[in-house]
């Protein structure tokens, strides 16, 4: 019995962390269990036709979006697709390559949910973002380390782009079912920390699972874990906030509450766990328990059909 | 540029392996009355004209002569069986033509003509020079800011042939992403496999060197094959389609056998392949 893949979506601007998400991801989902596709690839024209017609990257119409929605229908029936690759050093195509259906496919990229027919096809929407503070450490970091810029030209690069990022990119989040934002580290506190943004239930898929499940744990007495209810975009949103690291005991309670397998704690690694890690298995384990009710939901199917 | 070729409803596949059945049944016919003729290289082609004339190829049998057509080229002219009943098939001419496949006076000749059979774009036979044309209709295609496409359908024994090269460097320094290349690769040649007489592989890295586009697909896959096709025209470079195949696909009796490259079937043996080709068209009728 062939069961159709958990199609899962990460938007968010270039450059928050989102192939260090999807590549810890996969490490905890099992790398030969997921396929990724970079919406990148779906580039409709190379970099000098977008110079010569004038349009950025971050707009959706310099992307063939098109036939993406019809790879991601293909990968969801079962058949293999042949992707297109576009190669950032050259900033041309390259060879197509194929792409098997594998349990889990990922696809990252700046416009996954563009539009709401897009949106609508995922099992699973994740809008990842990074609080600005360090999204301009991290550039700086890295255009200072190897292209030689200063803090004040990346400033202005990423002000340069951010009538795009608002128009095109940001909007995405209010379908998302949660939206993942990476905090800077509280002035006590060294480490990177994570704040969830649920919709309330019943007004998406997935509804605050996080949120309410947090709500009886020991780590959020001990305010480790944060949870509020805050008004986002116009809209009301359930916001957990995990600031500091977990105890291995701390996890297992988390765990126990959430359904995080054992398979996914094991790997998590020394006698603390950062929120980042926390993050990552609570995502692991949410799609394992969609991947487990597409399963089941195929065995009664085929059932009651004889 | 925007891709030419859509994916196709979910029921299509099923109607080109039915097209393709029908093709096939044509061909062991014509060669059986003709008593004469190609049909390895005929049958490993039949998949890969069907898609390109029943979805690919933008063609229309009332406007054979119309200028924005998509050209097609069987630079491997001895498969030409083939081209013909899949030109029949599609309506160029008359089904009832494939009667005189290779008779004195018929339009069918062993060879295709492009001066005598409607929808045929050039004519073929003498390995190696298809592709070439192909570059010259490509060029001329981009320089009247025309949207068509060229196809050009070659064996894998006549990459052996130094002009298919010149070809392919021509092609890829006037960056033709109009141009598709779609190689036969079943194997085996006249003389045997090609291989033995000439090696041909890493063929693919040859491609690439030579500054293509290179995707491998199962040549008797429509899936992979209308995928294959869809991406031509992203990057700027023409597209070489390397299409794994199996000479004389479809007939048990000729699968693979070298000595089915250029002999025709008798009357018992063309009667005992066509029962076979039925048997498989009624399942995919089911």
């Amino acid at each position: 019995m062939r069961t159709e893949p958990v199609l899962i979506g990460v938007a968010g601007d270039s450059g928050a962390g989102k192939s260090t998400l999807i590549r810890e991801l996969s490490q905890l989902l099992g790398p030969d269990k997921v396929a990724v596709i970079g919406l990148d690839d779906y580039h409709s024209l190379n970099r000098q036709e977008r110079k010569a017609v004038g349009i950025t990257p971050l707009n959706p119409r310099a992307n063939n979006l098109g036939l993406f929605i019809e790879h991601l229908y293909r990968l969801r029936q079962g058949e293999k697709v042949l992707k297109p690759v576009y190669d950032h050093d050259t900033g041309d195509f390259g060879d197509p390559e194929w792409v098997e259906p594998r349990p889990f496919i990922i696809c990252e990229g700046l416009h996954p949910f563009c539009f709401g027919v897009l949106a609508e096809m995922y099992d699973y929407r994740v809008y990842y973002d990074t609080h600005p503070e360090l999204k301009v450490a991290w550039k700086v970091q890295r255009d200072a380390a190897h292209r030689g810029y200063t803090v004040e030209q990346v400033r202005r690069e990423i002000r340069q782009r951010q009538w795009d990022i608002r128009g095109f990119v940001e909007p995405q989040w209010w379908y998302a079912d949660t939206v993942v934002t990476l905090i800077p580290p509280a002035d006590d506190g060294s480490v990177i920390g994570v704040q969830l943004k649920e919709p309330p239930p019943g007004t998406q898929h997935s509804g605050s699972e996080c949120w309410v499940g947090a709500q009886t744990l020991k780590p959020r007495e001990a305010g480790k874990i944060r949870t509020a209810r805050e008004w986002y975009g116009g809209r009301e949103m359930w916001v957990t906030a995990i600031t500091m690291p977990l105890t291995q005991e701390e996890l297992r309670e988390l765990g126990t509450a959430f359904g995080i397998t054992e398979a996914v704690l094991r790997r998590v690694k020394g006698e603390e766990a950062i929120p980042f890690q926390v993050l990552l298995s609570l995502l692991a384990a949410r799609l394992e328990q969609i991947r487990k009710q597409k399963e089941s939901y195929g065995r009664e199917r085929y059932a009651v059909g004889g | 540029m925007p891709s030419a070729v859509k994916f196709p409803a979910p029921g299509k596949y099923r109607e080109l392996e039915r097209k393709a059945c029908a093709i096939r049944q044509d061909v062991i016919r014509m060669l059986a009355a003709a008593g004469s003729g190609h049909p390895g290289g005929s049958l490993s082609a039949v998949e890969i004209l069907t898609a390109l004339y029943f979805h690919v190829l933008r063609v229309d049998p009332r406007q054979p002569g119309d200028p924005e057509r998509d050209r097609f080229i069987l630079s491997k002219g001895h498969a030409a069986p083939a081209l013909y009943a899949t030109l029949a098939e599609r309506g160029f001419f008359p089904l009832s033509w494939l009667e005189d496949l290779r008779r004195l006076g018929s339009p069918l000749q062993g060879h295709p003509d492009m001066r005598k059979v409607p929808g045929v774009e050039m004519s073929t036979g003498s390995l190696g020079q298809g592709l070439s044309v192909g570059v010259g209709m490509a060029l001329a295609g981009r320089i009247r800011e025309s949207g068509c496409r060229v196809y050009a359908l070659l064996g894998d024994g006549e990459c052996q042939e130094g002009q298919v090269w010149e070809a392919a460097m021509a092609a890829a320094h006037y960056r033709l992403r109009n141009l598709v290349a779609i190689v036969d690769r079943n194997g085996l040649q006249i003389d045997g496999p090609t291989e033995e007489v000439l090696a041909l592989e890493p063929l693919a890295d040859k491609w690439k060197a030579f500054g293509w586009s290179v995707v491998a697909v199962d040549g008797h896959d429509f899936g992979e094959l209308l995928s294959a096709f869809e991406s031509v025209g992203h990057a700027r470079r023409p597209t070489a389609v390397i299409a794994r195949t199996v000479k004389g696909k479809g007939v048990s009796l000729m699968e693979n056998q070298v000595d089915w490259h250029g002999k025709a079937p008798n009357r018992e043996q063309g009667e005992q392949a066509l029962k076979e080709l039925q048997e498989r068209g009624e399942a995919t009728w089911r």
